[in-house]
């Protein structure tokens, strides 16, 4: 329902300085007592009338825990409990508060249009990579030639915009809080199809073991097995789309890429998911990113609700408003 | 697997309708076959889900021959015969190729292996998809197709406003009536409480929550609405309200336009292991005299239907190639400084 403008990273930039500027003196945290550090499996996880481990249902995996550990927490693992209730109290009373924007900035939605959540992850981990142990994605010097700054432009076409702000995708793992985060999983014995709100993409896995098709894809060729009570999907062909513009570096489809991802249901109200990323010309090593979905909506923040559409294109007046709005500066410029 | 929809593509069907149009009516009544007659049975009760319900899954389509509303040359006749509907796939076939010398000014459009329209007939041999009204024609209101539908690439072009949603790859629109063309494959997935059915077309995704939850609040409207469904019997019922109102776009049909005064009720039973009887009723009094119904059997034998075999569905990317728009758009400005 929500579309994608371009100037939305303002936004998120504006709140990871806050969140950098805090200057909570954060204590020794205390390692949190068995808090879902490997992932099993509950007894009583429900099962599939077909006795698979039964993973359907809407999903969220909104949280203000960063993917990567801002370097704020340096080697800090874990938050202790006040460092996370300060957090999550600030969140929720700045959930609907507008900023304004700064002098020439043409500002962002409103904070009633984001849904961005306002909980850490139980674990309360500082970073949901979880490998290598800094938290961090380890770039190689090539991926970092590619990691270039937000809205600098050019803006001389539609494809000088990333392929987030186009409505295409934002690649995978599909890891962005900042609206329609909802994904519905449903499962047949030979089938697992995840459908997400945002981009309408849905990913449909096959379980019954036939190789890899050959066509690539914006979100590659996935192939899914049950390993004891885990889904696991290996995905590889992957599109290769290096001439466009991704707003993550990390996340962007390439023929290099190879993605094994795992769903463990742990609780009635709880996936562990976590997704192992490899790609020996962007990273260094494979990395690993945990993160619990859950079906509980509002107890991590977020609007309770359905999958509804995501019609994005069709009320994408910022991409032609950016090619409008440089061709007036560059009219300006001739003066 | 296709990608695209170029702005040139609907000639081919344009071509098809003059042919029909003007081929001379068979003029015999064949006797009335017994239609559907596999829905009366319960030979679909062998197909069930592990906890009961009838198992709608699998990877379908609706390519065929058999057109949408009833060609003149088939006027009064609801079937054709076998030898007819023999023929009639011939025809078709053999007039829609893409690939033969293009008149002057046509830039042209896919060719015919980009195309997978099918080439059958549907079983019974119905001589249109629309069974009611018995005309098999859509009851339109005086003026209401002209106002939504306009005539296909007769412009003006301005913007990519000007071009129907389809060439802007948003959406053809609800119901899975084939538009003998491409990537007409459906894949349906169920639990105990949903439905899911897959488009490749389009990359749609067609949520169907079947717990009996009210509708969404009048103020949430979708291009493809907000739908519900029961199971009445053996036989999966859908209804949709709560369609945007997307009149003021071009499209491509306009009976399929998304507007607020549609209520749409589609019903999907599953007959044999490689059909299901898929019919809907559509009610819109702001656009047609009458509600009207149409049978579209789904199908998972391709080689019978003449599509592509297939076992998975692809992503359907068609944004991100649509060189199309521009040029149709580059096309008229030119034109414009010729005319100056």
């Amino acid at each position: 329902m929500k579309l994608f403008l371009a100037v939305i990273r303002v936004t998120a930039v504006v709140t990871a300085v806050g969140l950098m500027g805090f200057s909570i003196a954060y204590a020794q945290a205390t390692t949190p007592k068995a808090v879902s550090s490997a992932p099993g499996t509950a007894a009583d996880a429900p099962v599939t009338a077909w006795g698979d481990p039964d993973l359907q249902g809407i999903w969220v995996g909104s949280t203000l825990t960063p993917m990567q550990r801002p370097a704020e927490f340096g080697e800090k693992e874990f938050l202790s409990e006040t460092e996370v209730a300060t957090r999550e109290e600030e969140a929720r009373a700045g959930q609907f508060q507008d900023r304004s924007a700064r002098a020439g900035d043409p500002g962002t939605y409103n904070a009633i249009w984001f849904d961005r959540g306002t909980a850490w992850i139980p674990s309360r981990r500082t970073s949901l990579i979880i490998d290598p142990p800094d938290g961090r994605i380890p770039y190689t010097a090539t991926a970092r030639q590619h990691e270039r700054p937000y809205g600098i432009g050019p803006f001389d076409s539609h494809v000088d915009l990333d392929t987030g702000e186009r409505c295409l995708s934002d690649g995978l793992p599909q890891i962005w809080f900042g609206y329609n985060p909802n994904h519905q999983i449903f499962q047949t014995p030979t089938h697992v199809v995840i459908v997400h709100e945002m981009f309408k993409q849905r990913r449909i896995i096959p379980l019954d073991g036939r190789p890899h098709a050959k066509m690539l894809q914006w979100n590659g060729d996935p192939r899914g097995r049950w390993e004891g009570d885990t889904l696991v999907v290996e995905s590889i062909n992957f599109s290769d789309r290096p001439g466009y513009r991704w707003a993550a570096t990390w996340r962007h489809p390439s023929s290099t890429l190879h993605t094994v991802e795992r769903f463990t249901r742990i609780d009635d109200t709880t996936i562990e998911y976590e997704a192992t990323i490899t790609d020996p010309v962007r990273f260094e090593q494979p990395w690993t990113v945990r993160i619990p979905l859950t079906s509980d909506q509002s107890g991590r923040g977020v609007t309770s609700g359905q999958v509804f559409e995501y019609a994005c294109h069709e009320g994408n007046y910022g991409l032609a408003n950016i090619l409008r709005g440089e061709r007036v500066a560059e009219l300006e410029a001739q003066r | 697997m296709n990608h695209g929809h170029p702005k040139r593509c609907g000639i081919g069907f344009g071509v098809i309708a003059v042919i029909l149009s003007a081929a001379a009516p068979t003029g015999a009544q064949p006797a009335a076959l017994a239609v559907s007659a596999a829905a009366q049975t319960n030979a679909g009760a062998d197909f069930r889900t592990s906890w009961g319900d009838p198992d709608l899954q699998g990877i379908w389509t609706t390519e065929t021959v058999t057109p949408f509303e009833r060609p003149v040359e088939f006027a009064g006749r609801e079937f054709l015969t076998a030898e007819e509907a023999a023929e009639f796939e011939v025809r078709v076939v053999e007039g829609r190729s893409t690939e033969g010398p293009l008149a002057p000014n046509n830039p042209g459009t896919y060719n015919d292996f980009w195309f997978d329209r099918g080439t059958r007939v549907v079983q019974d041999r119905r001589t249109s998809l629309i069974v009611d009204p018995p005309n098999g024609r859509l009851p339109w209101k005086a003026g209401a197709e002209d106002r939504i539908g306009g005539t296909l690439f007769a412009g003006p072009y301005y913007s990519w406003a000007d071009l129907d949603t389809g060439e802007r790859c948003l959406t053809d629109g609800p119901t899975l009536v084939p538009m003998q063309g491409y990537n007409m494959n459906f894949q349906i997935l169920q639990t105990p409480g949903h439905v899911a059915i897959l488009h490749e077309m389009f990359g749609n995704r067609h949520l169907i929550p079947l717990d009996e939850r009210p509708h969404v609040g009048p103020n949430i409207r979708q291009w493809l609405g907000d739908s519900r469904g029961h199971w009445d019997g053996d036989t999966l019922v859908v209804e949709t309200v709560n369609y945007v109102d997307k009149t003021e776009y071009r499209w491509a049909r306009g009976w399929r336009a998304s507007r607020p005064a549609m209520r749409l009720v589609e019903r999907f039973k599953r007959i044999d292991k490689d059909t299901i009887d898929y019919r809907f009723t559509v009610e819109d009094s702001s656009m047609f005299t009458s509600a009207w119904t149409a049978v579209v059997p789904m199908s998972q034998d391709r080689a019978d239907r003449g599509v592509a075999d297939t076992d998975r569905l692809y992503e359907y990317a068609c944004h991100e190639g649509n060189y199309a728009i521009v040029n149709v758009l580059s096309g008229a400005r030119q034109e414009e400084l010729v005319a100056k």
